[in-house]
């Protein structure tokens, strides 16, 4: 009989997602383990998640007092103490590791950050879509003037933000919090977070760690962890995370005088990553957001387009028309572009022409409907990144029909 | 010399403002998980808000073992003395 894999239970926000994809990732791992994942953390509180994260504090323990015995390794995010998992170590089994690491969150380079709810009115629904995770709260106000773009960068550049903002007394508080949680956790991750500051970026946004941060907190749970030690490429995976960009694509600009002020060399004359395709300098960031081009219909297209594909091409169609300048999202521009492509007559006609072995006539029919994409500032934004890549598609689906066909030549 | 009742109003009015909530709702009992938005990382602005208003500085101990407004209320006037 096939003994039963052991658990690993990890509790925590998308830190802890990201150390479930690492080690569901090791097939070393992967043969001997299961993973169950629990959210309890103050950002979904913070997101108006309440209800459903005391279900979810219901589910972990049900899950827990079902499955004690097997579960090997309890990994617990570890924050400043407001929240908890309510469970203790007699919920545990005898025999299971409890390994609580230090959360990483981190503001006092993103002093402007108005990010959760704020007072303003934008955050109404940042609150519910996120749209916002990286907006401004100076951005946020100057757009109450009605300036020209011109107006509001000379503007928003003028802002002494290292002044304005404290952002001394800003990094103590920081530090204060990143002690404490340290203290309560069991490893400490804070010395390593002052003593790389400078030098390496370890934070993409708030509360989203760069991959060096990551690898350090991988390494430390297994420094940790009986469960973990003889885990077959663990380390040479925790290598290949250090140079990763960690959790997501979304990179919060740093502010030039705060990149100054603390002497941040990795965020000096530096372009910013926006949603992973596009880089933007600080300037030209700020001039996205002024835009605000990311919109409410975008971000619940963004959403919806993993359930409901057709209402979310609907959504964006929306916010195409209602704002010029709208953000693309990479996988819902591609999926936006295929799935139009696919409705496209002159593709049809394409793979007609090219099942009958003509051509080119299906070379013209293939051109016209990339040509005949909708054109909106969003189709065209779309096709100016990505037609090469589409016209490379189009050309590889046409030959694959041709050789099935037999035709090629 | 700072009162409770002198504090408690404006530190409620701080809090509503930058969280807009109810500014009804709060009592000296509000604890922050309550206060939709209120994490460690908004503990940090709201409290160098409330240093700015009231020109104090809490010591490094209390600001994040606080427990709630009123806890909040009280140090404030003790730092006023």
């Amino acid at each position: 009989m096939t003994a039963q894999k052991k658990i690993v239970v990890l509790v925590g926000n998308c830190q802890s997602r990201a150390i479930e994809n690492f080690l569901k990732r090791l097939p070393d791992f992967d043969a001997r383990h299961e993973v169950a994942r629990f959210r309890t953390f103050q950002v979904g509180e913070a997101m108006g998640l309440s209800a459903q994260l005391a279900q979810e504090k219901a589910r972990l323990k049900d899950y827990v007092a079902a499955n004690k015995k097997r579960i090997s390794l309890f990994i617990r995010q570890k924050t400043h103490g407001w929240f908890d998992d309510g469970l203790t170590e007699s919920s545990l089994g005898k025999s299971t590791e409890i390994i609580e690491y230090p959360a990483c969150l981190l503001n006092y380079i993103w002093p402007l950050s108005a990010h959760g709810p704020d007072r303003y009115a934008a955050n109404r629904y940042q609150a519910r879509y996120l749209p916002f995770s990286i907006m401004d709260r100076e951005i946020l106000n100057l757009r109450e003037q009605n300036l020209s773009e011109k107006e509001f960068l000379a503007r928003y550049m003028e802002i002494d933000v290292v002044r304005k903002y404290k952002v001394d007394r800003l990094k103590r508080l920081n530090e204060i919090k990143g002690e404490q949680v340290d203290a309560n956790a069991t490893f400490p991750i804070w010395p390593f977070i002052s003593q790389n500051m400078n030098l390496v970026q370890l934070f993409r946004t708030e509360n989203h760690p760069n991959g060096p941060l990551l690898a350090e907190i991988l390494r430390q749970i297994k420094l940790h962890s009986r469960t973990l030690q003889d885990v077959e490429g663990y380390d040479a995976a925790v290598d290949v995370m250090r140079n990763s960009y960690g959790i997501g694509p979304l990179e919060a600009p740093v502010h030039p005088s705060i990149a100054e002020h603390f002497n941040l060399s990795w965020a000096k004359d530096r372009k910013f990553s926006f949603w992973g395709y596009m880089d933007l300098t600080f300037e030209e960031y700020a001039l996205k957001l002024y835009r605000l081009d990311v919109d409410e219909e975008y971000q619940r297209a963004l959403e919806m387009s993993k359930s409901d594909l057709p209402e979310a091409l609907k959504l964006l169609h929306q916010a195409a028309a209602r704002n010029p300048h709208v953000a693309h999202f990479k996988d819902l521009g591609l999926k936006w572009l295929r799935n139009e492509m696919l409705r496209n007559p002159s593709f049809k006609l394409a793979v007609a022409s090219v099942r009958k072995g003509e051509v080119a006539e299906a070379a013209a029919f293939m051109e016209r409907a990339a040509r005949d994409l909708p054109h909106n500032n969003t189709a065209q934004e779309y096709s100016a990144l990505y037609r090469r890549r589409l016209d490379a598609h189009i050309r590889k689906r046409l030959s694959e029909f041709m050789e099935a066909e037999g035709k090629g030549g | 010399m700072t009162t409770y009742a002198d504090v408690f109003p404006r530190l409620a009015s701080i809090i509503s403002e930058h969280f807009a909530y109810d500014i009804r709702k709060i009592s000296d009992e509000t604890t922050a998980p309550q206060v939709l938005g209120w994490d460690s990382l908004a503990h940090t602005i709201i409290i160098m808000k409330i240093e700015d208003d009231f020109e104090i500085e809490f010591p490094d101990d209390f600001i994040f073992k606080v427990r709630n407004v009123g806890e909040l209320a009280r140090k404030i006037v003790d730092l006023k003395e």
